[in-house]
């Protein structure tokens, strides 16, 4: 299964210093009472916490945040120059139970990305890690596990509810479940022809 | 006797837009407008139903945030104020176009519909509109369900199953303490489901919620019937699926009833068509204009040229349509029995209770006469509620619902996208810091509970669906962002001055006089435990 990513670009929420206003070279007026700003409550930008969630946005999409503190980051990378390893990049894990895992590369500019997992309800978990560049892999944080929604019709059968195969084409037809359903009518003709 | 049933289901939600702290809000307007627009013409609808001797059957969804706020002492009187004003504004209308032949009568007939709204809110109802519609529940005719309390979506909470168990709560007590029994049913908002969901509304007493037709569809093993009967998942929670037939019929920009010429237009209000300085006592403080309610065009064609509106032939393409829905009903029905070997079909038909009169003016004339014509014109479709269906036919097939919702593509994608994926990172901290602190203060007195009890509404708040969904569409961004902000930061501050037994008395008191909502809750809904489903 081919699998994309798409990079996202930093959220807009990570807060970012304010850029630099130009200084006015007039004097400000003597005459006006200018009361100081209070400063609002703004959105965290962190909270303090190693973290990585994740949730399924559809059946073939993970959505994945996380925070690291700057602690266990600086930590990870001093065990990992002990142990020689180069080359070191920020990579996604995620690991399908009883399949395959796979790495997206995220970098260190952003702290959320949506990947491709391409396959409908399958259960699903990740690590943020650093990779080397010999492709040893050292975790900083798991996330929780997550299970893609189910997709299409089940092939399942319970023997005491069976409908036969035609009519329960039709019944799915009318339902409208994978596209634009047609109406009652047009069945009802196409089954009189 | 009848081939098949049909189940309308009403879904009846406004996020909570209570601003105590202004005099005029421009987002409390969205509460006057619907009751205007929509709340009182069902009301209307239905009570005419019950005089007539109409044996109809709906099934309405109301939203704890709709009906707290229905019954909120100071929206209600600022409602009437805002009746006042309307009354005002269509009084002048009436003068103005007195010798215009085409709008003088349009306006005469805006200035008597207010008159009789506010006869029928402050006179007929003394201001209890959730009383009206409990007196339609207990006359059996209606069944009122609930939703989650703030109508937050639900799967991507899935994280934290305390957190829905407290939105499914607060809705159970909202609506017994209002309605005065508890609910039977739910609308999971924007029919949000994972598995799993169905056993948090079991322990809340919750016997059915409404899929979209996938989540019934996918659903394993095969449903025998399709969306044409319910299911009943493991939990003995019963799930119906959403027809789809018969909602593209009012739904559909393109096919739908709305659309038609004579229906009145919704995109011409005088509030954009008049003179600026002869509208501003009725506009915002800064003067910006606004959809007054009043309307003189329909919709007469595409295009920016339209013809004035006439009452008269809008009511006769209700009626016709009513027979039209009616018919391709019937149509429906006998078809679907015969596939179903001889089982009834059930059709259900859930939609937005707002469309009914907001945005399409006709919907509750429709309303009323598809249930005249029910009545009277055949034989093979007969109305049921849906705790009606599920006490005529308790066996159903049982199977696992698949996780779904009605939203755009089917998924989360609406309430998890580019334009919102940002907060839920804060959603889940606030959730968890909630759980946290419930748990450390298992019995808090005094004003620790109370800042309990304040933090979990400004929780319950901030995970209002209707946030994401605002910067989604980013029409109203700036409101959405705000309330996400205002609540995040009434629950910080409080969570830290319990964490740290300094509770600031005075601003707290400001805090539950701002967000009055949801009295009788109680914080430790977020102590108790689970196992992770997802494990």
């Amino acid at each position: 299964m081919k699998r994309r990513v798409i990079k996202r670009t930093r959220s807009k929420r990570v807060s970012k210093a304010s850029p630099r206003k130009k200084v006015s070279k007039k004097k400000p007026s003597l005459g006006k009472v200018v009361s100081s700003p209070v400063r609002a409550f703004d959105f965290p930008a962190v909270y303090g916490e190693d973290r990585l969630a994740l949730v399924a946005r559809d059946p073939w999409w993970l959505y994945a945040y996380w925070e690291i503190t700057p602690k266990t980051e600086r930590q990870a990378i001093l065990f990992l120059a002990s142990q020689k390893a180069s080359g070191l990049k920020k990579v996604l894990r995620i690991y399908r139970k009883d399949g395959p895992a796979f790495d997206v590369e995220v970098g260190n500019f952003t702290d959320n990305w949506y990947v491709e997992v391409g396959l409908p309800d399958r259960v699903w978990y990740s690590e943020l890690g650093l990779r080397d560049a010999r492709g040893r892999f050292h975790r900083l944080i798991r996330s929780n596990r997550v299970r893609t929604p189910r997709y299409g019709i089940s092939d399942e059968i319970d023997p005491d509810w069976r409908m036969p195969d035609v009519r329960w084409d039709k019944l799915l037809e009318i339902s409208g479940a994978f596209a634009a359903s047609k109406s009652s009518f047009d069945l009802a003709k196409e089954v009189s022809t | 006797m009848e081939k098949g049933f049909l189940s309308i289901l009403l879904h009846a939600h406004l996020p909570y837009v209570r601003h105590p702290e202004h005099e005029r809000f421009l987002e409390e307007r969205w509460f006057y407008e619907a009751l205007t627009e929509a709340y009182i013409p069902l009301l209307k609808t239905l009570e005419g139903l019950s005089a007539d001797g109409i044996d109809f059957r709906i099934t309405l969804s109301m939203t704890p945030t709709l009906l707290s706020m229905m019954s909120d002492e100071l929206l209600q009187s600022r409602y009437e104020k805002h009746l006042e004003q309307l009354i005002e504004l269509a009084s002048r209308e009436a003068e103005r176009t007195r010798s215009d032949a085409s709008f003088g009568p349009l306006a005469s007939k805006y200035l008597e519909i207010f008159k009789a709204s506010r006869d029928f809110f402050c006179g007929t109802h003394r201001r209890d509109l959730t009383g009206a519609f409990k007196a339609l529940w207990d006359s059996g005719r209606l069944e009122i369900i609930t939703s989650a309390a703030t109508h937050a979506y639900l799967p991507l909470s899935e994280i934290h199953p305390e957190a829905i168990r407290a939105q499914l709560r607060a809705a159970v007590l909202t609506h017994e303490r209002i309605l005065g029994r508890k609910p039977r049913g739910i609308w999971l908002p924007e029919c949000g489901y994972f598995p799993g969901l169905d056993d948090l509304l079991k322990e809340e007493g919750l016997k059915f919620f409404v899929l979209d037709r996938h989540g019934i569809l996918f659903g394993r093993p095969r449903p025998k019937y399709g969306i044409f009967a319910p299911v009943v998942c493991c939990s003995g929670v019963a799930a119906f699926g959403r027809d789809m037939e018969s909602s593209k019929s009012v739904w559909s920009a393109e096919e739908g009833y709305p659309g038609d010429p004579d229906y009145r237009e919704f995109y011409r209000d005088i509030g954009y068509d008049l003179d600026r300085e002869y509208l501003r006592p009725f506009l915002n403080g800064d003067g910006s204009r606004l959809n007054t309610g009043i309307k003189y065009f329909r919709v007469t064609q595409r295009g920016p040229h339209k013809e004035p509106y006439s009452f008269e032939r809008a009511a006769e393409r209700a009626a016709t349509h009513a027979g039209n829905f009616i018919f391709n009903r019937c149509k429906q029905v006998e078809f679907l029995e015969g596939l179903m070997g001889g089982q009834k079909p059930l059709i259900v038909s859930p939609y937005d209770a707002e469309l009914f009169g907001h945005w399409w003016f006709e919907g509750p004339q429709w309303l009323g006469q598809v249930f005249r014509k029910l009545r009277s014109d055949q034989s093979v479709l007969k109305a049921v509620t849906l705790t009606e269906y599920l006490e005529d036919h308790p066996r159903n097939q049982t199977l696992e619902p698949a996780a779904s919702s009605w939203g755009y593509k089917g998924y989360s994608e609406v309430w998890l996208n580019g334009s919102n994926d940002w907060i839920y990172r804060h959603l889940h901290k606030a959730a968890e810091r909630m759980i946290g602190s419930a748990r450390i203060h298992p019995a808090a007195e005094g004003l620790q509970k109370r800042a309990l009890n304040q933090m979990a509404r400004e929780l319950l708040l901030l995970e209002a669906s209707d946030w994401a969904f605002i910067m989604k569409t980013g029409t109203h961004t700036a409101y959405a962002v705000r309330r996400t902000r205002e609540h995040l930061e009434r629950f910080t501050k409080l969570w830290l001055e319990v964490g740290k037994n300094s509770i600031d008395r005075e601003s707290l008191e400001r805090i539950e006089f701002t967000d009055n909502i949801f009295p009788d809750i109680d914080y430790r809904v977020y102590s108790n435990q689970t196992t992770d489903k997802g494990e």
